[in-house]
């Protein structure tokens, strides 16, 4: 095993991937049984995982990988029909493979128990290989007339007839290609080169043409005229690999080709069909074809990014202050290609949200079976991009989210048809990008949480629910330490609360709400950043400090006069586009004094569907910052983003303008 | 005897791999090569059983390589190595008289089973 070493990463990457893709697979077959592309695809991804398996030397791993291989080389043959037995078993068989790459990764020895999987999965084959032997000559025969040969032409006959009348002999010759041999064109079209130095071709199928330009099954057929014998023939082909039949058979009444050809007619309408699913899969796994970097390295490069963008602007801001002419050219162009760089060094770290998703409905799918429901999980938006640290985030909360809306959410198939619901529930999962956060919902139509039940739970911790709107109740659940679960079931309610998924939420920079109706459904509603490093700024000065503020919240910037505050039951506001909205002043909420005699300016934000009118004192400029986080010793001191290096050197704060806004409801609720 | 071997690859992890699969399996490395010059040099050199040529390589190509290689001895047992989705390079490698081909990533079973029939 040690020499093997050095493919372990490989190895584990690949595994990784071929078991997400077996997952989704299985699923997808549960939904499209007859799917001969799914089979495909399952069928290549089983054998991958045996390949890699034996040639790294895990024994136990290629045995039950060989055995799912069986099963659905039997399914692709069509010899076993899929039921929810099957992918049941199948699954069973995924989790375990899974276990047990665990175990190989942990460098554990590969102790997983599974003897009773593969006997289970053995049975599943023999089963029908009983069948198969009682019906072994029909299939025999049925194997045969797989060759699809060509059609031959009036022209064809007379040159076969003037060929064998100077000792030449037809040959029908019929070639399997392996079925998971890649590029089985150019299979073909070497046996296809060898058989060309022995005769001459009459008719091909598919042409030479089509093959040319990779449009083959697993067989294809041809006549041939040849004057070697069957055997020198069979040989010749023989030297090749992957090639799992050759059927060759002289041919003494070309008439009677002719029949037998039109019987086959109809035959070859179902193989253009499954050509064409075919060429739709490898098209669909070409786009996919990507490069992989270590993530390490994409952070180094990220973070070196970062150095040079605070680096321009300070070259820029001493070319400026020295007024040096020259350099201003150079400097444009190195503006642009570090904009660029950033640019698409922020895209490199996006990943879209289908890679947490993709996991979603398998899990879904089991939870709906065990629990006994009827559950249609709904998926939206997985070509939403988020930064990576946030996707490899995000999954453990959705994950107890999407459980608690399965479990306590959605009613009992009986209990929805008296509540006059349809009795399979919905659950829908959605991203989608809104400005410079990206918005996750989990929308249930299960029973909806119910103020009164949660208030009793709440009395009997001890929390105090005096004075609150049901809409603040219902917000009692990221309260620590509750949980509205009757019992403790085995899906949720293992101990880990709500507020361990409002503070996994908080610490990736995004906020939680829910809205739910008793009787509707339950809302939750995640909003996250897009990426954490590079944003558009307004920096801006409140008394002598400069601030940075989000570009991407800022919707409008005007001189402000005082007498444009208007007092409303002790609240300033401001009329903004024919409305009031909030006017906040920057410098009472950071506790700062502000210049007097300066100018003052206000700018108006939008915070989720809310304007909000920030004054702050003068604006300095447009700019793009690095936010650099904020050590953990000041994780305590609210309103801030980060903070970021200017031009000049020194340093200012951004603004977590969310905070700002909001921070009033904050304290109404603590 | 064990069949000679000359194993042409640009990269050398792939070589170390297939040295690996080869060795185990009875097979005799007597050269590698990193390029298609330097594969038709090695072959005039030691005159190996077989040739195991991948495709795309810097300077001169395996097709290239191996048109030259069979120029030089036209019984010369030259199987590709291919990656995915080089079809048409494969097929111009058959016209050029490749015994065989095998398609990367290598599956041990299937390098020593093209290998075997191409010496056989």
């Amino acid at each position: 095993m040690e020499d093997n070493s050095i493919y372990r990463d490989l190895f584990f990457e690949e595994t990784d991937e071929n078991l997400i893709i077996l997952n989704q697979e299985v699923l997808n077959l549960e939904q499209q049984p007859e799917d001969k592309g799914i089979i495909d695809s399952i069928f290549r991804a089983a054998h991958t995982l045996k390949g890699m398996a034996a040639t790294m030397g895990f024994t136990t791993m290629a045995s039950l990988t060989h055995a799912v291989e069986n099963v659905f080389e039997l399914v692709k043959q069509e010899k076993l029909g899929v039921d929810t037995h099957l992918i049941s078993l199948i699954f069973e068989t995924l989790d375990t493979l899974t276990d047990i790459v665990e175990h190989i990764r942990d460098d554990s020895e590969e102790d997983v128990e599974i003897s009773s999987l593969v006997s289970r999965l053995e049975a599943v084959s023999n089963q029908t290989e009983g069948e198969l032997t009682v019906n072994e000559s029909k299939a025999k025969k049925q194997d045969t007339f797989t060759y699809d040969f060509p059609h031959l032409e009036v022209s064809d006959y007379v040159a076969i007839e003037s060929a064998t009348s100077s000792g030449y002999t037809l040959f029908q010759i019929g070639v399997k290609v392996d079925e998971d041999s890649m590029m089985k064109a150019a299979r073909a079209f070497l046996v296809i080169s060898k058989l060309e130095q022995l005769g001459d071709f009459v008719q091909m199928k598919p042409s030479a043409e089509e093959l040319e330009q990779g449009n083959i099954d697993d067989s294809f057929a041809l006549y041939l005229v040849s004057k070697e014998s069957k055997e020198d023939i069979l040989e010749a082909v023989d030297g090749s690999s992957e090639i799992s039949e050759v059927w060759i058979e002289a041919v003494t009444d070309a008439q009677s080709v002719k029949q037998s050809s039109d019987l086959e007619a109809s035959e070859t309408i179902e193989k253009v069909e499954s050509k064409a699913s075919a060429t739709t899969q490898t098209g669909r796994s070409a786009s996919r074809q990507t490069i992989r970097v270590d993530l390490t390295r994409l952070d180094q490069f990220m973070n070196l990014v970062s150095e040079l963008v605070i680096h321009r602007t300070r070259l820029e801001d001493l070319s400026h202050k020295n007024n040096v002419v020259e350099l201003n050219e150079p400097l444009t162009q190195v503006e642009r290609i570090t904009s660029e760089l950033q640019e698409l060094v922020l895209q490199l770290r996006m990943q879209p949200f289908n890679v947490v998703v993709q996991r979603f409905p398998r899990m879904m799918r089991d939870l709906t079976n065990e629990l006994g429901k009827d559950i249609q999980f709904l998926t939206e938006g997985e070509d939403t991009e988020l930064d990576r640290t946030v996707i490899s985030e995000i999954g453990e909360p959705l994950i107890h989210l999407l459980r608690n809306a399965a479990d306590h959410g959605i009613e009992m198939p009986d209990e929805r048809e008296k509540a006059g619901k349809p009795r399979t529930g919905t659950i829908k999962l959605s991203a989608y990008a809104e400005g410079n956060r990206v918005i996750v919902s989990i929308v249930d139509d299960g029973k909806g949480l119910n103020p009164r039940f949660i208030e009793e739970s709440a009395k009997r911790k001890g929390i105090s629910t005096e004075g609150m709107t049901d809409e603040q109740i219902q917000q009692l659940i990221f309260h620590p330490g509750f949980s509205t679960a009757a019992s403790v079931t085995g899906i949720s309610g293992r101990g880990v609360g709500m507020d361990a998924v409002k503070e996994k939420i908080a610490s990736l920079n995004g906020t939680i709400e829910t809205t739910s109706e008793v009787g509707t459904g339950t809302t939750f509603r995640i909003t996250l950043p897009l990426t954490l490093s590079i944003i558009q700024s307004l920096l801006v000065t409140v008394g002598e400090h400069t601030f940075a503020i989000p570009q991407a919240v800022i919707d409008k910037v005007n001189r402000f006069e005082e007498t444009e505050a208007i007092s409303v039951h002790h609240k300033e506001v401001y009329l903004y586009e024919g409305k009031t909205i909030p006017l906040i002043r920057v410098a009472d909420v950071l506790n700062t004094p502000s210049s007097e005699d300066s100018l003052k300016h206000i700018i108006v934000v939008l915070i989720g569907d809310n304007y909000y009118g920030l004054i702050v004192d003068d604006l300095i400029q447009q700019k793009e910052i690095v936010i650099k986080k904020l050590g953990k010793e000041l994780n305590s001191v609210p309103h801030f983003l980060g903070s970021t290096i200017l031009g000049d050197g020194g340093i200012a704060l951004i603004l977590d303008v969310t905070s700002i806004c909001t921070r009033k409801k904050v304290t109404v609720h603590e | 005897m064990s069949k000679r071997v000359l194993i042409v690859d640009d990269a050398a992890f792939m070589r170390i791999k297939l040295k690996d699969i080869l060795e185990k399996n009875g097979y005799e490395v007597v050269a590698e090569a990193q390029n298609g010059n330097e594969a038709v040099e090695k072959y005039k050199e030691v005159n190996p059983d077989v040739v195991t040529m991948d495709i795309t390589m810097p300077e001169k190509d395996g097709v290239e390589a191996l048109k030259e290689i069979k120029a030089f001895d036209k019984d010369a047992i030259v199987l590709m190595c291919s990656a995915m989705g080089q079809q048409t390079m494969v097929m111009d490698a058959i016209r050029a008289g490749a015994m065989d081909f095998i398609v990367k990533p290598f599956d041990t079973e299937r390098v020593i089973k093209a290998l075997d029939k191409a010496v056989s």
